[in-house]
């Protein structure tokens, strides 16, 4: 079953990696064409159908990372590409039920990610100071930031370059945007070490 | 350079090889700098967890409206009708006609099931006559049953070695080829590491890396369990190159008769025509 009967795989990923509109439109195309995983899940996988759903979103917004980011390469449909993805999710899923890792590790496993360029040896200073940080003051100190700045920071954070931003909050350049943005982080890290401290 | 900026930078890729050796550098010797990468991090953690939360609760609105039924029952202000005109999964949304009652439906089905025995006939017919599955597609399935997952340890501490098996398991193989042969450049002697490796060539379709890989394996003989001969047959059966699959069945035999590891495996495969 296709998303929608007129249009195709490249259609969807095209509209991907487009911004706005455009690309929120194809996330819920996406989403809506394979939603039949989820009975899958509950089937196959016997979870409860709140979990598939939410193993099923999972699965849906790391696609759209991967094909945003050009990880996507194509080889197999997106039908396969994501029911691969959606059964290593239920496997996780099934193992996790049976741990109790909560909202902060999910955080600091994001930010592992992140740090998979540096080597074991930085990785690991900076990894001690990830797990120390207080996500839920930063949270906190980012909810407090004006709301520009958290829509530009959560743009960026959503994969949108500074000229793609620019574009879509009406900002003269790039540069404006940059210089913009790290004002805001620098912002936010003051609060937030004040707070810590 | 602000320090914001630098970081922000060295994520957008901007740095040249030595800005990043630099860089590297700076997180070790300047905890300050090492703290403030963390803050940026963490942000971006923060802000990406947020975004996925937005979306999730969007999709869950979506599932609601297109699955009225589930979810813990009907939608706000509508009640199931009592008819056969509801829409059921995978009707997008698209109201059906209701079924005519009475005899009708029965005999639309006639020509449906006259189709289905047809079928069943022929797969049958295929079943006794066929000579079997070609060895490729064999490990094909073997790999899709049981190398689509490579086994996770259950701890808060996560090395290098589970970085890279988690890497495998997100399906970014030609990343978790990289952590693994890295591990390997640091500790040549790490067993796992050598038949990961190989696993992943396998899946990535370097079957010569693969072999290479299974056959350094082999000449370990320190290992108390060592799978080497059943993962080179696998190897020779998805390559399928002329001879590999005679080749793979003796390496199989030979696991079989030794009583060597994945033996039950070999056993199985043994036993498929092919």
């Amino acid at each position: 079953m296709r998303p929608d009967n007129t249009i195709t795989d490249a259609e969807i990923i095209d509209n991907l990696t487009r911004n706005g509109n455009e690309r929120r439109k194809a996330e819920d195309q996406l989403f809506n064409g394979y939603s039949y995983f989820v009975r899958e899940g509950v089937r196959k996988y016997s979870l409860a159908e709140e979990d598939a759903l939410d193993v099923y979103s999972d699965t849906i917004i790391s696609a759209i990372e991967k094909i945003t980011t050009g990880f996507f390469e194509g080889r197999s449909s997106l039908k396969t590409y994501l029911f691969r993805i959606f059964h290593n999710k239920c496997v996780d899923r099934i193992r996790l039920l049976t741990t109790n890792k909560n909202r902060i590790h999910r955080t600091a496993a994001l930010a592992d990610q992140l740090l998979s360029s540096l080597s074991d040896t930085a990785k690991s200073v900076v990894q001690r100071m990830v797990d120390r940080s207080d996500f839920d003051v930063l949270r906190a100190r980012l909810g407090e930031l004006g709301e520009n700045c958290r829509k530009m920071l959560a743009l960026f954070a959503d994969g949108y370059t500074d000229k793609e931003i620019a574009v879509a909050m009406d900002y003269k350049t790039a540069e404006v945007v940059k210089t913009s943005r790290l004002r805001c982080l620098e912002r936010l890290r003051q609060s937030y070490n004040v707070l810590k401290h | 350079m602000d320090s914001l900026e630098y970081i922000d930078d060295y994520f957008k890729g901007l740095l040249t090889a030595d800005q990043k050796k630099e860089f590297e550098q700076r997180i070790l010797s300047d905890p300050s700098f090492a703290e403030e990468l963390a803050f940026y991090l963490n942000t971006q953690a923060l802000l990406k967890d947020d975004l996925e939360d937005e979306k999730k609760a969007r999709f869950k609105e979506l599932y609601r409206r297109n699955n009225p039924v589930d979810m813990g029952g009907s939608v706000e202000g509508q009640e199931r009708p009592q008819g056969g005109d509801w829409p059921q999964k995978g009707d997008r949304l698209e109201r059906r006609e209701p079924l005519a009652r009475g005899i009708g439906p029965v005999r639309k089905l006639w020509p449906y099931l006259a189709a289905a025995a047809v079928l069943v006939a022929v797969v049958a017919v295929w079943l006794v006559f066929s000579t079997g599955s070609s060895p490729d597609r064999l490990a094909d399935q073997y790999i899709r049953d049981q190398l689509q997952n490579l086994p996770v340890r259950m701890s808060s501490v996560q090395d290098s070695l589970q970085k890279a098996i988690a890497l495998y398991n997100e399906d970014r193989l030609p990343e978790a080829l990289s952590q693994f042969e890295r591990l390997l450049q640091r500790d040549s002697a790490r067993a796992q590491a050598r038949i990961y490796s190989g696993i992943v060539c396998l899946r990535l379709e370097k079957y010569d890396k693969a072999l290479d890989y299974f056959q350094q394996l082999e000449a370990d003989t320190t290992l108390y369990n060592n799978p080497s001969l059943f993962y080179q047959s696998l190897t020779l059966m998805k390559r399928n190159h002329p001879g590999d699959s005679q080749k793979a069945r003796q390496l199989l035999q030979l696991v079989v008769d030794r009583d060597l590891d994945m033996k039950e495996d070999a056993q199985r495969l043994l036993l498929k025509r092919w």
